[in-house]
């Protein structure tokens, strides 16, 4: 397996936000999430990503609430905020025209 | 409105620092256990999987610290986010309010904008004439003004004294140890710049070479005064002037400097431009500074003549100064007196007792405060009940409201809106309207002091917008307090709401102690609108008596006009011949009825002068009451309105051929002569070789320029030129047939232009404005204790309107069955009636009981009018009475307009 990459911090929030997308999770729940999907390719420290939560908090992109878990353990649940889900429309299609136009190039074969 | 208020309900309590660290502790724990947990599902040992769980964390105490952070970051903005939107919230919420009720809105406003106006210009007057130090001075509170404490022969007491000679100055600037700059100026005098038609007269200080030092200043253009340019003998031929005369004259060019300006036969060089505003160490307006050795040329007082520089006799200049570093006051006092006491040995007669003091030029730190000052203070606190009267109309409009909004209040209880945010709503619903109120005020404000600069306060160097940054912050200032005292009242009134009674009661009925607070309020109006009318009745009288004192001159019929021949180089022969002219001419001038000269005049200066009477060793005549001497010509009496009581005047033949003869005014007459007639009587003149001058004739008392002097002076008249050697200024007199007299102020000058080229400028002017100093503290406090008590009656009316028309709405019912049961109109109307004219009789009682009481207070500013003047008193009463009548009227015709019909079916 090659070396995980990091992560950089405005993508790690979309992340994030994308994780919300399919519902209210607590923190473990969101690393989870993500652990799976990136399939050990991503360099994901989990305070860092407590950080990203944080912040989206602050910025009302994400809400908070204190819930209990289905093993009966109080926990800090997030879910998106109306802008939030607008943000993550933006960011998505921001982050996809510019990794078809970078791979574009990059994949452009060279002249023999 | 409603999901604000419900979604408030949910409101999370405020984090405090603590709470927010176990949240994330507990977060990071929960994390890692369920880390763990998951690490063990995939076959670790519990020690590898907490090594990895811990790795996959990041640096244990970073992680966290950083954590941490970020959420008291998180929280801080959401709690301020939330606040700005509650508070956003309360604001649209008020805007909403203020839109349904536009009448409402703009009568709260207008009355916000009278209160807070008002108290605008009147911080804007008093910080300009008693918060700021003169503009442009280094540490004004370092630099002082000397003055001296005097006795006078023959009078009792000492008298406080700026005024000093030249060597007196020299003495203190020179051998007080403790003082180390100390420079000498002038007041602003009228002096004339040019020749003929484009002549003009501007306001210039004669200052010493070290003035612009001692005050620490900075020119704004070129350079300033220094000694070598008033040195002794004759110093340089240099003006400096004022930033608003470079523009005003000048454009503010900068060729400016280098031009030269004539005044009299000297031709100045402008050297340089003071910086804007400043007005010396004093603040009355002025256009140029002139080296004092210009003092002969400019023909300055022109009676000292040679004598300025070694005359001690002669007081004609002040001196600041700036203490030594380490010098204590008390030690420059000791020393200036020894020293000026120690000079003044050398001239007889002087106040060997005099005692020097040093004055800070600090408007705040005086002994005294001017006549304007005192008023101006006076009318600060009337401003001040003003805006109580505003706020308690206000309060009571917001009231009202309160009332016709019970039900929507009731809903909001009901839905669970706390009472605190229900408060903090009527507070910042009062405030918005407070805002708006003083943006409208601060064009109140700008009228305002318009009217104060450019009318009642005009001996006073206004420079730069009235709205500066402090008369802004002032406005911002007060309409914050009087929008939280206004909104308080309703906000703690409608704690005592009760829900239920809200609910289940219908718009109107009850609210009774409502209506005696409100009824309270109007009262606290009335009694303030009683105590301001009061105050302007009696300015207002004292205005009157002080327009109505017999000067012994008709002031406002007569022209007076003067020009400086002298310095410009007439010779004395072409002088006279000059005058000559200018009063024949003058005596054909249409519109003129009479024309005469004089020499030396009632206003303006005179010449006090040795009389001797045969037999009479020392005339008992008090110091400073004359007598004065005033050389006439034919028709002098008959032009200026002086009466002769006795005798007869002098004629025109007596003064053609210089004869020996004398008028001498009632005062002296009766000083003089106090037993028998003093027609015959002989009065020598300067000294006791020249002949007699006969009495042939005793005028009524004519005044000394100050008309509110304690004593009458003593004046003797006598044909022009029997005083020429004293007396070289003369004046021609002309006296306005009919109509305002200042429409002759241009004819005058265009026909003494037209007699000569080359004139300089004549000084045209009415002679009643040569009162206007003294007038204005009273026109001051009559103009604006006029406005300030008609604004609160106009307040106080419309108040006492909507509560009566407020109550006639609640018991429109009531009213319906008293009607249906018979009650005439005329009983309805008294019903309603009374309770307006109650409201004001108790506010005069009340009102009346306070005038009376402050009466002592503004005693020194009025003028032979008692403050328990009677007529005074009882004209307010009914003048408030009369406006409550009025007010209460249209709401009791409503009254007795209402239908016993709907009355009855209504429930």
């Amino acid at each position: 397996m090659a070396n995980p990459l990091p992560v950089l911090r405005g993508t790690l929030d979309t992340l994030v936000l994308k994780a919300l997308a399919t519902g209210p999770m607590h923190g473990f729940e969101i690393t989870a999430w993500l652990d799976q999907r990136a399939r050990g390719n991503l360099e994901l420290l989990d305070s860092a990503l407590y950080q990203a939560v944080y912040r989206l908090e602050a910025r009302r992109l994400v809400s908070a609430e204190w819930g209990i878990t289905g093993h009966n353990r109080r926990a800090r649940y997030y879910s998106l905020t109306t802008a939030g889900r607008a943000h993550l429309r933006r960011e998505v299609s921001n982050w996809l025209r510019y990794t078809t136009t970078v791979s574009g190039i990059l994949t452009t074969p060279h002249p023999a | 409105m409603l999901p604000s208020g419900v979604r408030r309900l949910f409101r999370l309590a405020i984090r405090r620092d603590a709470t927010i660290a176990d949240d994330t502790d507990e977060e990071i724990r929960l994390h890692f256990a369920l880390r763990v947990e998951e690490l063990m599902a995939r076959g670790l040992s519990r020690d590898r999987a907490e090594a990895e769980a811990l790795r996959r964390f990041g640096p244990w105490r970073e992680g966290r610290a950083q954590m941490l952070a970020a959420a008291r970051q998180r929280d801080r903005r959401l709690t301020m986010v939330e606040r700005l939107q509650d508070f956003w919230g309360d604001v649209r919420y008020a805007i909403g309010q203020m839109r349904r009720a536009p009448g409402f809105t703009v009568a709260v406003v207008l009355t916000f904008a009278i209160g807070i106006g008002a108290n605008a210009t009147m911080f804007g007057v008093i910080d300009r004439l008693l918060l700021r130090a003169p503009a442009h001075v280094a540490e004004p509170g370092e630099l002082y003004l000397i003055k001296a404490w005097q006795h006078y022969a023959g009078r009792t007491g000492a008298f406080v004294n700026s005024g000093f000679s030249y060597p007196a100055y020299v003495d203190l600037r020179d051998r007080v140890a403790g003082l180390s700059d100390v420079a000498m100026q002038t007041a602003p005098n009228d002096l004339t710049v040019g020749r003929g038609p484009s002549a003009k007269k501007v306001r210039g200080m004669l200052v010493s070479g070290n003035y612009f030092r001692t005050l620490g200043v900075r020119p704004a253009a070129g350079r300033l005064m220094v000694p070598e340019d008033a040195a002794l003998p004759s110093g340089n031929q240099v003006i400096v002037i004022s930033h608003g005369f470079w523009q005003r004259e000048f454009g503010g060019r900068a060729d400016a400097i280098g031009r030269t300006m004539d005044f009299g036969t000297s031709k100045l060089t402008i050297v340089g431009v003071a910086p804007p505003g400043f007005t010396g160490a004093g603040f009355r307006p002025v256009d140029l500074w002139v080296p004092v050795t210009m003092f002969e040329s400019l023909g300055y007082m022109s009676f000292i003549g040679k004598a300025w520089t070694s005359s001690r006799g002669a007081v004609w200049l002040s001196i600041v100064a700036r203490l030594r570093p380490g010098a204590t006051i008390e030690q420059v006092n000791a020393q200036a007196t020894a020293t000026h006491r120690g000079g003044q040995m050398a001239l007889p007669g002087a106040d060997s007792t005099a005692t020097i003091v040093l004055e800070s030029i600090l408007p705040l730190r005086k002994e005294s405060f001017s006549p304007e000052v005192r008023v101006a203070s006076l009318l600060g606190g009337v401003a001040i009940l003003v805006l109580l009267i505003a706020c308690a109309n206000v309060t009571n409009l917001l009231l009202a409201r309160t009332m016709r909004r019970k039900r929507e209040i009731g809903v909001r209880l009901a839905l669970g809106v706390s009472r605190g945010r229900l408060a903090r709503q009527f507070v910042v619903e009062s405030t918005t309207l407070a805002l708006l109120g003083a943006a409208a005020a601060l064009v109140v404000a700008y009228w305002g002091s318009a009217l104060m600069r450019g009318a009642l306060l005009t001996n006073f160097a206004w420079s730069g917008s009235p709205l500066d940054g402090r008369l802004l912050t002032f406005t911002a200032v007060a309409a914050g307090v009087v929008g939280l005292a206004t909104g308080l009242v309703p906000a703690l009134q409608h704690r005592s709401f009760d829900l239920s009674s809200v609910l289940r009661d219908s718009a109107h009925g009850g609210g009774m102690s409502r209506t005696r607070t409100r009824t309270a309020l109007l009262l606290v109006q009335g009694v303030l609108s009683v105590v301001l009318l009061v105050g302007t009745g009696l300015f207002v009288k004292s205005l009157q008596n002080v327009g109505r004192i017999r000067l012994g001159i008709d002031t406002e019929r007569v022209v007076a006009a003067t020009l400086d021949l002298e310095p410009a180089g007439f010779t004395s022969a072409a002088i006279e011949d000059l005058y000559r002219q200018l009063e024949a001419r003058a005596r054909t001038m249409p519109g003129v009825q009479h024309a005469t000269l004089g020499e030396g005049t009632s206003f303006g200066w005179v010449l006090g002068t040795k009389v001797i009477v045969p037999g009479i060793d020392s005339l008992p005549i008090p110091p400073g009451t004359g007598p004065n001497l005033v050389g006439i010509s034919g028709d002098y009496f008959t032009t200026l309105g002086t009466r002769i009581l006795r005798g007869r005047s002098i004629s025109e033949e007596e003064i053609r051929s210089g004869a020996r003869v004398a008028v001498i005014s009632e005062e002296m007459a009766k000083r003089v002569w106090p037993e028998k007639n003093a027609l015959g009587a002989c009065v020598k003149l300067v000294a006791d070789s020249v002949p007699c001058n006969t009495v042939i004739g005793v005028s009524e008392n004519v005044h000394q320029g100050s008309f509110i002097e304690e004593a009458p002076t003593s004046w003797v008249f006598v044909p022009l030129n029997q005083g020429r050697q004293f007396l070289r200024a003369r004046t021609l007199f002309v006296r306005v047939a009919r109509g305002p007299a200042d429409r002759m102020i241009e004819p005058v000058r265009q026909m003494i232009h037209s007699t000569t080229a080359n004139l300089p400028y004549p000084d045209v002017r009415v002679l009643s404005s040569h009162l206007g100093d003294e007038l204005r503290p009273w026109k001051l406090g009559a103009t604006m204790f006029g406005a300030f008590g008609g604004l609160a009656l106009v307040v106080m009316a419309v108040g006492l309107y909507s509560v009566i028309a407020y109550m006639v709405g609640q018991r429109m019912r009531e009213l319906g069955v008293r009607i249906a049961l018979g009650a005439a109109p005329g009983n309805i109307l008294r019903l309603i009636l009374s309770h307006g004219l109650r409201v004001a009789a108790g506010s005069a009682v009340l009102g009346l009981l306070i005038a009376l009481a402050a009466g002592r207070f503004v005693r020194s500013m009025l003028y032979e009018v008692s403050p328990r003047d009677p007529f005074i008193l009882g004209g307010v009463a009914v003048i408030l009475l009369v406006v409550a009548t009025l007010a209460s009227l249209l709401p009791a015709l409503r009254a007795t307009r209402a239908d016993p019909l709907t009355a009855l079916r209504s429930d």
